[in-house]
């Protein structure tokens, strides 16, 4: 209506020119509804509002914008004015209004109109020049947003740079119109500034330079200049323009970034349970500082993800990746992968956050702290974490292996405690040079001491016989402690010629030395029919120093070949020193002799050289990416004995290959993707493996290395299908895979009379394993019940030899998984979880052996209000296994209880009740099958226990009974 | 005679401006590249559902990550806009199907197309462009070398409250996200407080390519119950704890 109302308005203005020449009939209408409109307004609901604007010299000001607003500023409509620098509003309907109007270059212009019961002309309407400097400096130069709020200006302090440390008065003397003499005192515009507020409140009493000389300009975000007004000025609201004084205030920057959130638990429970855990975590926009603690003898880790990432803070998502560049894409991209062994040196931090509860008894103390800086171009990570783990386990097992003709059967027993102490740190330091330069340079460095006493007992023998062919007791001991230093140095360049082109190197060196020191005490006796015929006292001890050097240098290039096509080449190059200095004393009643045959020295060398380079398309959804390398390991060792004892030996070996690689990305339809993938990966063998030494730390399975051991090639085929409808919450997911090695490294053992065994790795073709996995869920009433369903299967065909029989089992298993989620509430929510695994082993050699294990697992959580603010989780966990070989027929029912009630405001504190193991059933179970035994053992753990705890939580816990929650 | 003719044509011009804002605008054509930049940390930092810890942590992890930057256009005539996806650099990275996104506001009667993906399903809203409360504020700032207005509104279906810069150098009453109905071109746009800014990076003032594709595929509805149909998803993905903007253009 408005609209039309102006375009009608336009035509008026030529009709009273033109209408008393001639009236065309078309043109009569028209002017009878303009006369209509225009009647008039006397008693009306409507008025119309005109003025003129004009500069400050009174010129007129043409096709300015001025718009009727409501006097909540609200926008109704707007004009512009005409060449005389006038503007009309018709037709408004009655109240009171706003006009805004806008001129390029001018300060805009607001009055308020109070409709009195007729037409409004506001006459001349002046319109002052926006000083040039504020336009030019403040919108222009810095990009920042003027505010105009009659006579204040105020605009953004953040735009304009000053040097860290700076004053406010270091900024002041960088905003225009400002001037700082050298006393200190400001003025604006030429007019003094005899008042500085901070937050619109007196700074120190009223002295204006208090506050600029103090304060640091970073914690500024505005900077508003005006009059001062009298006090007289302010209560009559008469503006008396002799007072030219200024006030300026400062308003400080409110820390968007900032925060500040942690958790303190405390526990004790019967049984002296224990547990204590507290988290701190403050950070702000440069820094971020957290603390952890965790000590416990509970068998819990205490430890989360969500501890992970408070610990980590903005490093969470940037493990991983050791900078060893391959076909993946160029850089960027984030993916998990946690560390190895090596007695906890090599581990990662991760491996402690994210390991699961041991069977067993243990006991865990935790602590670290974690710096993070993050400002402009430079970034700095460093943290430093101690662990503690004990763990006292006792446990006993049943062995079973295939021989021809007749099963040996074993059962043990054992009981170990170990203590493991480790130490890490790290510190990054990642510098942007320029916009294409980037260095990161970063170290590690990790300490390990542990210790461990193992002791127990066995007994074996011949299925068919009823005497016991052989038995052992042991009682070891173990001291390790180690230390490692990693750095590492990354360059990272994109050219200007094109952004997609670029370049990464980078270096890292690792030394580690890890002293071991073992004490060993067995007795193994020997049996006939008839009785003993021989025992062997062991008595030895062991002393173990290794030392590791490694250094690696890695390069990657891409080129682009066009918009959807790019080469990206690497190159990897790794140097790894070992040295090993193994001595072995036998300790009689009489002396201690260095044991010649076991005592040695060995030097490693080992080297990759790898190249490779892959062709790569991407565009609309669609990617694939077709490569080869080409690879060269040289493995070179020596080792010797003592003087005198001829053992001497040395490997020199080459494999090199060529390993292909192909993988394709699409998404075929909207909610959908697919991915297939071909790699080979080669693995060569470790040197332990490689020389022909016999390790006896268990006299009656003896291991041995074997020097014409190659590489082994894995094929991996990889298949990946993923839809969603998310609209009706339904999800489905398909996958499968296939390996085959070549060259796989398996065991060889030998099995004596005695029943003494012997096992060396060798190289076979043959061996494959393959899975496919599917899924679906589906809400069945959507954000209160839904199902899922899934089934993992595998097949997987392996071999071994003994007593040179080849062993080729092949074994099926599949799970398939049923679960329910009944959420009708905050108050109340159910999960049902059923799962059954079936594993079919089959034997070429003997298909008597064939055997099924079965595990049927149900569980159901439960979390609801109770009465009187307490709340209740429970979850029940009842676990089968069944094996009619092995007569397994075990039923395990777990119950953990908890009952808790938060209080203090905002739900900050909470007392909780928990028993654990209600029916005092916990034990640890584990049955496996390979190609040429079964064995199944039962590992005693930490049973029922009551826990009483508090925990107080800076920020306030969530009152839902709900999981986790995704975002 | 002479005369008559003249206030005819010119009485036909007025009629054929009827409802264009102003008779100038004619001159204005043109295309205006935007990049539209979306912080995810302040997306999730805004989910009702999450404890304060919970808040702070994902603050912690993600406050310092850059925005996810697209390149948007904006190709306009006093008669028609067309609000789609911009040519955006190549990276070396995985690509992504896009999600379509088309945008058509006849200015002439106010009607508009808009092809957008919401849950996952392809829309085609048909209907009157959707009017917005404006609330028109004291400050000024420059974007792509234009001087600019402040407005205020509330996006009444998420409940965003949007800031929009507009010109008066660029009398055309229309903007980037369907937005528009201010006396000049909004070459700004922030949504809650920066979670997402849209932002003109180039403006050209020449005939645009206003050819729209043949064939606008997806399910064709009405402004009203392509509300009712996100506001439905968007409380069950607020009442199941999920974020519901991996789903919906935020």
């Amino acid at each position: 209506m408005v609209r039309i109302f102006l375009s009608i308005l336009c035509a008026h203005k030529f009709l009273i020119y033109y209408n008393l020449h001639v009236m065309p009939k078309s043109l009569l209408i028209i002017f009878l509804s303009i006369f209509l409109l225009n009647a008039p307004l006397k008693g009306q609901d409507h008025y119309s509002i005109k003025g003129i604007t004009t500069d400050t010299f009174g010129e007129p000001l043409m096709l300015a914008t001025v718009m009727l607003l409501d006097m909540d500023s609200t926008f109704i409509d707007f004009k512009r004015t005409d060449e005389n620098g006038q503007f009309t509003f018709n037709k408004i309907d009655v109240g009171d209004h706003l006009i805004r109007i806008n001129f390029l270059g001018h300060v805009p212009v607001t009055k308020d109109v109070s409709f009195k019961g007729e037409d409004i002309d506001l006459g001349q309407i002046e319109l002052r020049e926006i000083a040039t400097e504020l336009m030019e400096v403040v919108v222009k130069a810095a990009r920042a947003s003027i505010k105009l709020k009659g006579d204040t200006i105020e605009y953004d302090a953040r735009t304009f740079k000053v040097p860290e440390g700076s004053s406010v008065e270091d900024l002041l003397k960088r905003l225009p119109g400002m001037r700082v003499e050298q006393d200190g005192s400001i003025t604006s515009d030429g007019n003094a500034v005899t008042k500085v507020t901070v937050d619109g409140k007196e700074f120190f009493g009223a002295d204006p330079q208090a506050a600029t000389k103090n304060l640091p300009a970073e914690g500024i975000s505005k900077v508003q200049v005006f009059d001062e007004k009298t006090e007289e000025e302010e209560i009559s609201g008469i503006e008396d323009n002799s007072n030219q004084n200024k006030t300026m205030n400062l308003e400080l920057k409110e820390d968007y970034k900032s925060g500040a959130f942690g958790k303190i638990t405390v526990g004790g429970g019967n049984d002296s349970r224990k547990e204590i855990k507290g988290n701190y975590n403050r950070f702000n926009d440069k820094i971020q500082f957290s603390l952890i603690g965790v000590g416990n003898n509970t068998g819990r880790n205490g430890l989360s993800w969500d501890d992970y990432r408070g610990f980590m803070g903005s490093q969470s998502w940037s493990f991983g990746d050791e900078g060893v560049y391959g076909f993946g894409n160029g850089g960027g991209m984030r993916f998990i992968s946690f560390g190895g062994n090596d007695d906890g040196l090599e581990s990662s931090l991760q491996s402690i956050f994210f390991s699961g509860n041991q069977p067993g008894l243990p006991t865990s103390a935790n602590g670290g702290i974690n710096f993070n800086y993050d400002h402009n171009k430079t970034k700095i990570n460093s943290y430093y974490f101690v662990n503690r783990k004990g763990l006292l386990k006792e446990s006993i097992s049943d062995k079973e292996t295939f021989l021809n003709p007749f099963n040996a059967l074993e059962n043990s027993s054992s009981i170990s405690e170990t203590t493991a102490l480790g130490h890490r740190a790290e510190v990054e330091l990642e510098q942007e040079l320029d916009s294409l330069h980037t260095i990161e340079i970063k170290s590690q460095f990790a300490l390990v001491d542990n210790e461990g006493d193992f002791s127990g007992s066995s007994e074996s023998k011949f299925a068919n016989e009823n005497f016991n062919t052989n038995s052992n007791i042991f009682s070891n001991s173990n001291l390790t402690n180690g230390h490692l230093i990693n750095t590492r140095a990354v360059f990272k360049k994109k050219f200007k010629s094109n952004k997609r082109r670029r370049l990464g190197l980078n270096a890292s060196f690792k030394a580690s030395t890890l002293n071991e020191n073992q004490m060993q005490n067995s007795i193994n006796s020997f049996f006939n029919e008839q009785g003993l015929t021989a025992r062997d006292v062991l008595d030895q001890n062991y002393d173990n120093l290794a030392t590791k050097d490694e250094f690696r240098l890695n390069a990657l290039f891409v080129e682009p070949i066009s918009e959807k096509i790019s080469i990206q080449a690497f190159y990897n190059f790794s140097n790894r020193k070992e040295n090993g200095d193994r001595e072995v004393v036998d300790i009689t009643s009489e002396n201690q002799v260095v044991n010649s045959f076991l005592t040695r020295n060995y030097e490693n060398d080992i080297g990759l050289n790898r190249l490779g380079a892959a062709l790569k398309y991407a565009h609309e959804g669609f990617n694939f990416s077709l490569g080869a390398g080409f690879q060269r390991f040289t493995l070179f060792g020596t080792f010797e004995g003592v003087e005198g004892s001829n053992i001497s030996g040395t490997t020199d070996k080459i494999y090199q290959n060529w390993f292909p690689n192909v993988s394709m990305f699409f998404q075929p339809f909207r909610n959908s993707y697919f991915n297939f993938s071909y790699r080979v990966n080669a693995l060569e063998p470790n040197i332990r493996n490689l020389q022909p030494v016999i390790d006896n730390s268990n006299p009656l399975y003896l291991r041995e290395g074997n020097p014409e051991l190659t590489p082994q090639i894995d094929h991996n085929f990889n298949i990946y299908f993923n839809f969603s409808k998310p609209l009706s919450g339904f999800r489905m997911y398909a996958g499968g895979g296939h390996t085959f090695y070549n060259d796989q490294i398996i065991t060889e053992e030998n099995v004596a009379e005695n029943l003494v065994t012997k096992v060396r790795p060798v190289n076979f073709d043959g061996g494959s394993t393959s899975r496919l996995n599917f899924g679906v869920r589906l809400p069945l009433k959507i954000n209160k019940v839904s199902i899922g369903v899934n089934m993992w299967s595998n097949w997987r065909q392996s071999n071994a030899f003994v007593n040179d029989e080849l062993n080729e089992t092949s074994t099926f298993s599949y799970t398939p998984n049923l679960r329910l989620d009944i959420t009708p509430s905050d108050q109340f929510t159910m999960h049902l979880n059923a799962s059954f695994r079936q594993e079919d082993t089959e034997y070429n050699i003997n298909d008597q052996l064939n055997q099924n294990t079965k595990n049927f697992t149900y569980g159901v959580e439960l979390n609801t209000n109770l009465l009187f603010g307490f709340k209740l989780n429970s979850d029940f966990n009842y676990s089968l296994y069944r094996n009619d070989r092995l007569s397994l027929d075990e039923d395990i029912p777990i119950l953990n209880l908890s009952v808790y009630k938060q209080f203090l405001k905002g739900n900050k504190g909470e007392l909780r009740l928990s028993i654990y193991d209600l029916f005092n059933q916990n034990l640890a179970i584990n049955q496996f099958a390979s190609n040429y035994f079964i064995t199944r053992s039962e590992t005693i753990t930490l049973a029922r226990y009551v826990m009483f705890s508090f925990t107080y939580n800076l920020k306030g816990m969530s009152s839902k009974n709900r999981g986790r929650r995704r975002f | 005679m002479k005369v008559n003719i003249q206030i005819r044509i010119f009485c036909l011009l007025v009629l054929l401006v009827l409802g264009s804002a102003h008779t100038f605008s004619q001159e204005y054509k043109g295309t205006i590249k935007y990049d539209r930049t979306l912080y995810y940390s302040k997306v999730i930092e805004s989910l009702p559902y999450l404890s304060e810890e919970e808040r702070d942590r994902q603050k912690l992890t993600w406050g310092k990550d850059e925005g996810w930057a697209h390149p948007y256009e904006l190709r306009f005539t006093p008669e028609q806009t067309i609000y789609t996806y911009g040519e955006q650099e190549r990276e070396n990275a995985y690509s992504w199907r896009k999600d379509e996104f088309l945008l058509v506001h006849n200015l002439s009667d106010n009607k508009i197309l808009h092809q957008r993906v919401m849950g996952g399903d392809l829309f085609v809203i048909e209907d009157e462009a959707p009017k917005y409360k404006w609330k028109i504020l004291n400050e000024i700032r420059e974007v792509a070398g234009r001087i600019c207005f402040k407005a205020e509104t509330v996006d009444p279906i998420k409940k965003q409250t949007i800031h929009a810069w507009f010109t008066n150098e660029i009398p055309v009453s229309a903007g980037p996200e369907g937005y528009g109905g201010l006396p000049g071109m909004i070459l700004m746009l922030v949504i809650n407080d920066g979670t997402a800014i849209i932002e003109a990076t180039e403006i050209e003032l020449s005939e645009p390519l206003m050819e729209l594709p043949k064939k606008i595929k997806g399910k064709r509805i009405e402004q009203l119950a392509y509300n009712e149909k996100m506001k439905k998803y968007f409380k069950q993905c607020i009442d199941g704890e999920r974020n519901p903007y991996w789903r919906i253009r935020y």
